[in-house]
C-alpha cells in the first residue's frame, strides 16, 4: 500500500516537473527569437516639492508623501511645480542614450531653476539609468550667461513607472527644503 | 519654526565632536566633518535597520517552532519531490549558450538581487541613503548634505 502510493507520487511529482520544464522551454524560446528592443523614448515627469508647513494634502503628490511621512519629520509638502517632458534616445554602442532640460520657476519664487536629466539604457533590460541635476540659474556679470549651481544631483537606475524621490536641497540655508520627485514611463 | 535640520531622518544626533586643538584649523574642521558625516551615516543606518527589522515577520526571524508528527510525512513526501527536483534541473538548467552566439550569458543561473539598492545602483557625489518604502513603486534616495546640518 505504501509502495504504491509512494509510486503515484513519485509519478505525479515528475510529470509535474515535466511539464513545468516545457512551459519554461516554449517561455525561453521566446526570448530568444524576440530579444528585447532598444528603448527610444523616456517620458520623464518631475515634481518639486517643498518641505514645510503645509498641512494640506496635494493629490498629485499624495503616494510619494504617505511614504516620506513615515520616514521624515516634516509638518508639511507642498508642491511647487509639475514638469514633464520626453528624453529621446539614440542609439549607441552599448544601447540608446540621450538628454534634456527644463527650466522652471517654482510658485513663490523669482529666481528660475533648471531640471536636467541625462538617460541611457541597454538592451532588453526595461530599465532606464538617469542621471538628474537640479540646478540653480545663478546670474553673473552682464557679459557672462547665466550659469547653472547644481542643488541636487544623483545618477539612480529607475524602472518603468517608479518614483524615485531625491532629497535634499536648500538654495539658502534659512530657505525650505527641496525635494525632487522623477517618474519615468519608458516609451509611453 | 521650522528647525534647521528638519531635513535629517529622525534619530540624527547632534555632532558633539571629540576636540583635536593639536591639528591645523582646516584639518580640523575637515576630520570634524568626517566624524559627523560618520556618525550621522552611523544614525540612519541604525534608524533604517531598526525600521526594517520591525516589518520582519516572525517567521522570517526564526521565532516559529516546527511542527511536530510530521517526520513520516516528510520522508514519503521529500524524497520524490527532490527527485523530481533534479530531474527538473536537469532540463531547466540552459546549455551552454552557445545558441545565442555571444558565449553563455553571465547572469544565468545568478540568483537575482532582492536588494533596491542594488537594484537602483545609485550614484552621487556625497553619501547617502537609499531608504525602502512600503511601496515597491516609491523609493527614497536622501543625499546626507554636510552643509545642511549646518
Amino acid at each position: 500500500m505504501m509502495i504504491e502510493m509512494m509510486t503515484r507520487c513519485v509519478g505525479c511529482t515528475l510529470i509535474a516537473a515535466l511539464a513545468v520544464a516545457t512551459l519554461a522551454s516554449v517561455a525561453n524560446a521566446q526570448e530568444i527569437e524576440e530579444p528585447g528592443q532598444d528603448i527610444e523614448n523616456v517620458l520623464l515627469t518631475f515634481h518639486l516639492v517643498e518641505a514645510d508647513g503645509f498641512a494640506d494634502e496635494d493629490p498629485e503628490i499624495s503616494d510619494v508623501v504617505s511614504e516620506l511621512r513615515q520616514l521624515f519629520s516634516f509638518r508639511g509638502y507642498r508642491l511647487l511645480s509639475t514638469s514633464v517632458f520626453n528624453v529621446g534616445l539614440l542609439p549607441t554602442s552599448r544601447g540608446t542614450s540621450g538628454d534634456g532640460s527644463q527650466r522652471i520657476i517654482p510658485s513663490g519664487s523669482e529666481t528660475p531653476l533648471t531640471i536636467m536629466a541625462s538617460i541611457s539604457s541597454r538592451r532588453s533590460t526595461g530599465a532606464v539609468r538617469a542621471t538628474v541635476t537640479l540646478a540653480e540659474v545663478v546670474t553673473q556679470a552682464d557679459f557672462f550667461e547665466p550659469r547653472p549651481t547644481p542643488l541636487l544631483e544623483a545618477s539612480v537606475t529607475m524602472r518603468d513607472g517608479q518614483s524615485v524621490v531625491l532629497g535634499s536641497a536648500r538654495r539658502t540655508p534659512g530657505e525650505p527644503v527641496l525635494i525632487l520627485v522623477v517618474t519615468p514611463r519608458i516609451d509611453p | 519654526m521650522m528647525d534647521h535640520r528638519d531635513d535629517w531622518p529622525d534619530g540624527l544626533l547632534e555632532a558633539d565632536l571629540d576636540s583635536a586643538e593639536d591639528l591645523e584649523p582646516s584639518a580640523r574642521q575637515s576630520a570634524e566633518r568626517m566624524v559627523r558625516d560618520a556618525r550621522n551615516m552611523d544614525a540612519v543606518m541604525t534608524t533604517m535597520a531598526r525600521r526594517m527589522s520591525e516589518k520582519l515577520p516572525a517567521a522570517d526571524l526564526g521565532q516559529v517552532a516546527p511542527p511536530r508528527g510530521r517526520t513520516a510525512w516528510k520522508r514519503w513526501t521529500l524524497g520524490p519531490l527532490a527527485a523530481a527536483a533534479a530531474v527538473a534541473a536537469l532540463i531547466l538548467v540552459p546549455g551552454d549558450g552557445t545558441e545565442q552566439g555571444g558565449g553563455p550569458d553571465p547572469s544565468a543561473g545568478a540568483p537575482r538581487t532582492p536588494s533596491m539598492m542594488a537594484e537602483m545602483d545609485v550614484e552621487a557625489d556625497g553619501p547617502f541613503v537609499v531608504f525602502p518604502t512600503n511601496n515597491p513603486d516609491i523609493a527614497v534616495v536622501w543625499l546626507l548634505n554636510p552643509k545642511e546640518s549646518e
